[in-house]
């Protein structure tokens, strides 16, 4: 685990990128394809903070809760 | 872990925030999370250091066994509700965090309450 920086830039071009392809899509008039792109790069960022929160809470739990 | 990798992993997730806070909002949010859930981790990891010396401790001076892992369980809620009520501040919903808090402060509470009892019970032992 540890503080991995690539992780955060992952995540930040993930979103500039989510951002970048949604303006194009919208500006060509395919409004609904840029709503699937931000919805897409949503659930991706999610995916991978849920994963971490799961490991944050098992090892809280692990620390403090074992009985 | 020294402390200069955590600074700049901070500063590093504080820039890319800022940028991404204007272009896509709901990324930039959970960016912030995963910062703030992997330097919770890195305080965890410290936090375990401290506690097998005061279990050693506590093991040495008697002290009862269930009141530690109540305490310890205690600052486990804290730490949790903590975490928890400064995500739901992060996200604007000053409400939730608030009740998060409430929530916490009541389960302290039910779990102090075997602690409270100890001491009254000591106390009237000593009343003649």
């Amino acid at each position: 685990m540890g503080l991995d920086l690539q992780l955060l830039f992952q995540i930040a071009v993930i979103g500039i990128a989510a951002a970048i392809l949604g303006t194009l899509l919208k500006q060509s008039g395919r409004d609904e394809i840029a709503t699937m792109v931000t919805i897409t790069s949503l659930l991706l960022v999610t995916a991978v903070v849920v994963t971490h929160i799961s490991s944050l809470f098992s090892q809280i739990r692990a620390v403090f809760f074992t009985q | 872990m020294t402390i200069l990798p955590i600074v700049l992993f901070a500063v590093v997730g504080a820039f890319l925030i800022m940028v991404l806070r204007e272009i896509a909002p709901q990324v930039a949010f959970l960016l912030s999370l995963v910062i703030a859930v992997l330097l919770f981790i890195v305080a965890l990891h410290q936090v375990t250091g401290v506690l097998a010396p005061l279990e050693k401790l506590a093991a040495s001076a008697n002290v009862n066994l269930v009141f530690f892992s109540t305490v310890l369980k205690i600052i486990g809620i804290a730490y949790v509700v903590e975490f928890g009520a400064q995500i739901a501040r992060d996200a604007g919903v000053g409400s939730i965090a608030s009740k998060v808090e409430l929530v916490g402060k009541l389960l302290i509470i039910l779990l102090a309450l075997p602690i409270v009892n100890a001491v009254i019970d000591a106390v009237t032992h000593l009343l003649p």
